[in-house]
């Protein structure tokens, strides 16, 4: 495939490629359509001739022959020679042959068969009064073949009436033809015009525009050039809406006197700026030059400041020493704690195990003393029971002296006789006197009992009490034990902890001794160094009086070129 | 799917040209002519048929029946009132050579046409649309020559021919076709007129001159006006006509003895023939001649066309002209199909005499 070079839009290039394309594309199209309309009429009048042509020759041929055949059918009636009548037959015969083959195309219309047809018909009649005034003359009946022949002739003047009749209907025919042909050659001459104007008109269009494309920007880029070559680069050409080949041109100059003005302009403010600048340079050197001085000072103080650093950094380093033994101490005494906590706890736990033992001791006491009380409770009611049986005693000794009381009177009253008997009587009394006497005594003795039995059982309930009193104190101080446990568990952790932090406290301590000498030695390089500065500051000195001379002949060049470049015309002008 | 489309595009066309309500052809000829009559009775004979049996796929089959005179120009006329009548679907006949020869130019491409009696050999090809029942005249007039050539053994007086002819495409077509085929010598070859007003200086001339056979290219007014002027001069000679004679016999005395090549023959033993005589006969109270039969012919295979084809003209056109031998149409002359100028193959004259005012089938052609 061939690759066309890109043309860019509104190129007089492209315009005129475009219009010279359009003209030769309408030229073409007029030469086809005069070709085709000059070909297709051409085409039109042959085949219409040629139709012409041929019908007017079957049309002559058949009038020719049908002029022959009735001469020699006349012939025949005149010499009665056989060869008349064959030619009169075989011409005939020719004739409707002639007749057939032009009446066989194709046609639209039945009039035009009608006018054929009534020729052949025609034709026919006529051969036929000859056929019968043939007939008559060989029978010698000449008078009858006269009037025959006679009709026959009128026949054939009809005849020729019929064919004029078509001829003229041809003609009639052709007439319309040729009337079409006039009226298509002229229609379509009047487009041809039409369409050769329209292209002329174009090809005036296309001349016009295309030398307007190129004066009209000729004319501003004319007018650019002479504004240049004055000095004037001020001037711009305004491209928009020009040819693409003059935009460029015009862009071309217009990037020139851009370029012409910067650089004029640049030259300017950099004389400008190079004169300032060596002003200000030769008060700087000056200045410089001063500030060198001061600065030795300076450095001589900062070198003396950065040996007293060091000394300071010294002495850092040395508490940091303080620090880090009393961090190692602080370990130290953090793994004390924690091993303390251990011993804590296990001490805690052993503790809370006798408790426990304690503890279990203390409730089976608790449940001794409440047998025993139930036991004394057993006693109080023994000696109740002891009392009723003491009153019984009682009620016996009384009833028992009453009756030594009564057998003392019997015996009384019995005199002599029963003196025996009232010796026993107060015997009987007196063992009455005496079990009473007992009774009391075991009745004192019971209340005796029964009073220490319930002072007994009181204290014995006290006790119980107080051993509850224990237990409860036994469990509180194992509650105490499990938290002092977990207390010391706690402890060891937060030792460990302790520990932990204090080895890292002690591991940065150990980091900042190492910066700090590490400081101390760059504090000792600085104060070496400050040395070393001031030593180049006096040298600096020197050269800034050197340059403050350079700068004043610098300041003198810029004043010249600053001259030079304002005779041009400029923005910055 | 396309199966089915198909299949329903072909109901719908199918449906379509049942909704036909009739279906119309034209017919042409001289029908005040007793040839005339004869054609249109086997026309009407044959519509009647196919209406009463319930017509072209249920539509009645209506006759458009115009009378052209013999005259081609009214058959020209007449073809182009056909043309333009959309109902028209298809013509029977004309009936004659002359008028079917001006006709044919205007049915060329538009509509199909099926002569009748039409045998001039000029209709042979003249148009892809037009066809005939009957054979050309050439194979009539090539059959009566070689019968004449034969007919009076070695008299001489036999070997001597006159010819008469209507001076028309009918006439010259036989006459010539004769004349070709002949074994003699041709003493006279003349014209005539359709009705000629005079015959009798032939019939003289021919008296002078006594040939053997006289040849006759007429229809039956000019072979009547001939036949009665020889059996007034009693001539005495061999008359022979072509199927233009086949009326001839209404005139029993004057046509007695003659010689007529006829297409048809109401005497075949034929199941077809003998129906068609017996329906005829029934309708008509007359015997059926050639001339009824080629219109009853051409009838039916007009109407066998439609029923395949439906209202179609080209559709038509191209049935008739689809027919050959394994697919021919049985008409009552026989199979027919239709050569490529149109021409009916499978059927042929016959050469029958007349006697006693009845054709008796002769030779076979």
């Amino acid at each position: 495939m061939i690759r066309l070079p890109a043309i860019p839009a509104n190129s007089i290039r492209r315009t005129l490629a475009l219009g010279f394309a359009l003209l030769v594309a309408l030229l073409v199209a007029a030469g086809l359509f005069g070709w085709a309309t000059i070909s297709g009429m051409s085409r039109d009048v042959s085949d219409r001739f040629a139709h012409a042509y041929e019908l007017t020759r079957q049309s002559s041929t058949f009038s020719h022959t049908i002029t022959e055949e009735v001469q020699a059918a006349s012939a025949y009636l005149a010499d009665g020679e056989p060869k008349s009548e064959a030619k009169f037959r075989k011409l005939g015969w020719e004739a409707h042959r002639i007749h057939r083959s032009f009446s066989t195309r194709r046609i639209e219309l039945a009039n035009e068969v009608t006018h054929s047809v009534a020729v052949d018909s025609k034709l026919a009649e006529v051969e036929n009064a000859y056929a019968l005034a043939h007939r008559l003359s060989d029978l010698g009946r000449r008078d009858e073949a006269e009037v025959q022949a006679q009709k026959a002739g009128d026949l054939v003047g009809q005849l020729l009436d019929e064919l004029r009749r078509v001829d003229s209907s041809n003609n009639l025919a052709f007439a319309s033809a040729a009337a079409t042909l006039r009226e298509n050659a002229l229609r379509r001459s009047a487009l041809l015009v039409a369409v050769i104007a329209g292209a002329l008109l174009l090809a005036v269009v296309i001349v016009v525009r295309t030398s307007n494309a190129i004066g009209r920007p000729l004319r501003l880029l004319l007018k650019h050039a002479m504004q240049l070559s004055r000095g004037n680069l001020q001037m711009r050409t305004r491209t928009s809406g020009l040819p693409t080949e003059f935009r460029t041109l015009g862009e071309a100059m217009n990037h020139a006197s851009d370029s012409l003005s910067r650089i004029v302009t640049g030259a300017v403010y950099t004389a400008d700026d190079v004169a300032r600048s060596a002003g200000d340079l030769a008060s700087a050197s000056r200045q410089v030059a001063e500030s060198a001085g001061q600065i030795a000072d300076a450095v001589g103080d900062v070198s003396h400041g950065a040996e007293s650093q060091v000394h300071q950094i010294r002495n850092a380093n040395s508490a940091l020493d303080g620090i880090r033994t009393r961090a190692s101490e602080m370990v130290a005494g953090a793994e004390e704690v924690h091993a303390l906590a251990g011993a804590i706890e296990a001490e805690a736990d052993a503790k809370r195990l006798e408790m426990a033992r304690a503890l279990k001791i203390l409730l089976e006491v608790r449940d001794i003393v409440q047998q025993a009380a139930a036991e004394v409770s057993g006693l109080t009611t023994t000696a109740a029971e002891i009392n009723t049986f003491v009153v019984s005693v009682s009620r016996i000794a009384e009833q028992t002296n009453l009756l030594a009381l009564n057998a003392s009177i019997e015996a009384a009253r019995a005199g002599p006789a029963g003196r025996g008997f009232a010796v026993v009587a107060v015997e009987v009394g007196k063992l009455a006197e005496q079990t009473q006497a007992a009774a009391d005594d075991v009745v004192r003795l019971t209340e005796a009992v029964t009073t220490r039995v319930t002072t007994t059982s009181r204290a014995m309930e006290n006790g119980a009490v107080s051993v509850l009193e224990i237990e409860r104190v036994g469990r509180e101080l194992d509650g105490a034990l499990t938290t002092i446990v977990a207390a010391a568990e706690r402890t060891r952790q937060a030792a460990a902890t302790v520990s932990a932090s204090a080895e890292q406290n002690l591991q940065a301590v150990e980091g900042a001794a190492r910066n700090l000498d590490m400081v101390t030695r760059t504090a000792e390089g600085q104060a070496t160094a400050a040395m070393q500065v001031s030593a180049s500051t006096e040298e600096q000195s020197a050269a800034c009086e050197e340059m403050t001379s350079a700068s004043s002949s610098l300041l003198l060049g810029s004043k010249q070129l600053r001259g030079l470049v304002g005779e041009l015309r400029t923005a910055a002008a | 799917m396309k199966q089915k489309s198909l299949t329903l595009a072909l109901l719908l066309f199918t449906g379509c040209q049942r909704g036909a309500d009739t279906y119309t052809v034209g017919a042409a000829g001289p029908w005040k002519e007793s040839y005339g009559i004869m054609t249109r009775r086997g026309i009407d004979l044959a519509v009647e048929e196919i209406n009463h049996a319930g017509g072209i796929r249920g539509a009645p089959l209506r006759l458009l029946a115009r009378d052209d005179g013999a005259d081609p120009r009214r058959a020209a006329v007449i073809a182009q009132d056909f043309v333009r009548d959309n109902h028209v679907l298809a013509v029977i006949g004309h009936v004659n050579s002359g008028a079917m020869l001006a006709a044919a130019r205007v049915y060329d491409g538009e509509l199909t046409a099926v002569a009748t009696s039409a045998s001039s050999p000029d209709l042979t090809g003249i148009s892809p649309w037009v066809f005939r029942v009957i054979p050309s005249d050439s194979l009539n007039g090539a059959g009566l020559g070689r019968f004449a050539s034969q007919i009076g053994g070695t008299d001489p007086s036999m070997k001597e021919a006159a010819v008469l002819y209507e001076n028309d495409s009918y006439g010259r077509g036989l006459a010539d076709a004769f004349r070709r085929n002949f074994r003699g010598t041709i003493i006279s070859f003349d014209p005539i007129d359709q009705n000629p007003a005079a015959v009798e200086p032939f019939i003289s001339y021919f008296k002078a001159r006594r040939p053997g056979i006289i040849f006759v290219a007429s229809r039956e007014q000019a072979a009547l006006a001939i036949l009665r002027e020889a059996k007034r001069q009693q001539l005495d000679a061999v008359f022979l006509g072509g199927d233009g004679w086949q009326s001839i016999v209404t005139d029993s005395a004057a046509s007695e003895g003659a010689y007529v090549g006829a297409s048809f023959n109401a005497g075949d033993p034929s199941p077809a023939v003998k129906r068609f005589v017996s329906a005829f006969t029934k309708r008509y109270a007359s015997t059926p001649d050639a001339f009824a039969a080629l219109g009853y012919d051409a009838t039916m295979l007009v109407a066998r066309a439609i029923s395949k084809k439906g209202a179609d003209r080209r559709g038509i056109r191209d049935y008739l002209s689809s027919l050959d031998s394994e697919h021919s149409f049985e008409g009552l002359g026989g199979a027919l199909y239709f050569s490529e100028g149109g021409d009916p193959l499978g059927t042929g004259f016959r050469v029958a005499r007349v006697s006693h005012g009845a054709l008796l089938t002769g030779a076979a052609q």
